[in-house]
């Protein structure tokens, strides 16, 4: 029986690496942002650590531990309300629960910039200094419990049933990957709608704030006066602090006091 | 030309991707999941589901369905559906391997009758 679970996982695992190859790989050769760089980048074992961490070990705990917590958010709103709120317009509850989600992760996001103790999670995921689909995966757990917490909470607080917008979230899914990629086709005026490689790069600048802290789409970005748009990419992606080179360093850094990791990092570079 | 060629044929490619993907995502591609769905919430041994949002970095392609065995000990898990973070997601998950499992079970007793 956890024989197969294992295989079954191992198979999802290989099947989704496949698939999303095939949708970016071609995308990051023909169309690419930074001229050059090669599948198989500095640091692309490290980034396929995160990949195969996320499938593997942390994607079912970090979703187990949401609705754990998410379950008991659900009873904050008096059942009447729930209720009066279920039975407005589809996509009225739609859009009133996306438009939450991004405001909460975009304030969320833009104190894992600001907040020392929020950025030692989140800089993980900055740390990369190329990017491609594959380095959308380098993130946290801590931080992937803390966005996705973030995110599914009007959700939960309303009772809303995200089965019913699976479409919606499946492509804020994979919007949210191929932003990352190695990818530069502007979109003209769509950008602003659904999001583009090219605002998110500026966000992973070497410069921790940059700007461009909304979700997918920029809505709460140009509402907010944080939106960037520069015509080139970035000169350089990453951040200014020393880190971990290794999967177990970035995942053990953040957790560690600042003088215990001094002490035993050398033993993970 | 032959370039615009390789480029129009990417985009195709791209665009043809990620929308059978918000498709096989919205059920549109197995009729049977449906009926799968229903079977599963119904039979006493179910499966949980677990969907997300997602943020601004990745999501898991496939979604995990544990299968509820209720002589194991991870027999109370209950996840309900949700949205990924803004990184990343999980493309695909055990959900989907159980429901072609389902499928192909059902066609090989549909063969043996
Ligand atoms: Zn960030």
């Amino acid at each position: 029986m956890i024989d197969n679970d294992i295989w079954d996982i191992i198979l999802i695992t290989a099947l989704s690496y496949l698939f999303l190859s095939l949708v970016f790989i071609p995308m990051e050769k023909v169309f690419p942002a930074k001229k050059g760089q090669k599948i198989f980048r500095p640091n692309w074992f490290l980034d396929f650590c995160f990949f195969i961490g996320q499938y593997v070990i942390w994607s079912s705990l970090v979703l187990w531990t949401i609705n754990y917590f998410g379950e008991s958010l659900s009873g904050i709103i008096p059942k009447k309300i729930q209720s009066y709120i279920s039975f407005q317009p589809l996509i009225l509850q739609t859009l009133s629960v996306l438009i939450l989600s991004d405001f909460l992760i975009y304030c969320g996001h833009r104190l894992q910039h600001k907040i020392d103790f929020l950025w030692r999670f989140h800089k993980v995921h900055h740390s990369a200094k190329h990017l491609d689909w594959l380095a959308a995966h380098r993130e946290h757990p801590l931080d992937s419990i803390y966005t996705i917490g973030l995110i599914n909470l009007p959700a939960y607080i309303l009772g809303f049933p995200l089965e019913s917008i699976a479409g919606i979230i499946a492509f804020r899914g994979i919007w949210a990957i191929y932003i990352h990629s190695n990818v530069r086709l502007p979109l003209g005026p769509l950008r602003v709608l659904i999001g583009a490689p090219e605002l998110h790069h500026w966000h992973h600048d070497l410069d921790r704030r940059a700007g461009n802290y909304a979700n997918i789409s920029p809505i709460m970005d140009k509402l907010f006066g944080t939106y960037v748009c520069p015509p080139n990419e970035p000169d350089a992606f990453g951040i200014k602090e020393e880190t971990s080179n290794t999967y177990l360093g970035q995942l053990i850094e953040p957790i560690l006091p600042y003088r215990i990791w001094q002490s035993i990092k050398k033993y993970f570079n | 030309m032959k370039k615009s060629f390789i480029k129009m044929f990417t985009i195709i490619l791209f665009i043809s991707l990620i929308v059978s993907f918000i498709c096989y995502r919205s059920g549109y591609f197995d009729k049977s999941e449906e009926s799968n769905k229903n079977e599963i919430s119904n039979s006493n041994d179910s499966i949980v589901k677990i969907e997300t949002i997602s943020s601004s970095k990745s999501l898991i392609l496939i979604d995990h369905y544990k299968k509820k065995d209720t002589t194991s000990k991870d027999t109370l898990i209950n996840i309900k559906p949700l949205i990924y973070s803004s990184k990343s997601g999980v493309i695909f998950s055990t959900k989907d391997l159980i429901l072609l499992n389902k499928d192909s079970i059902s066609i090989d007793s549909m063969d043996s009758k």
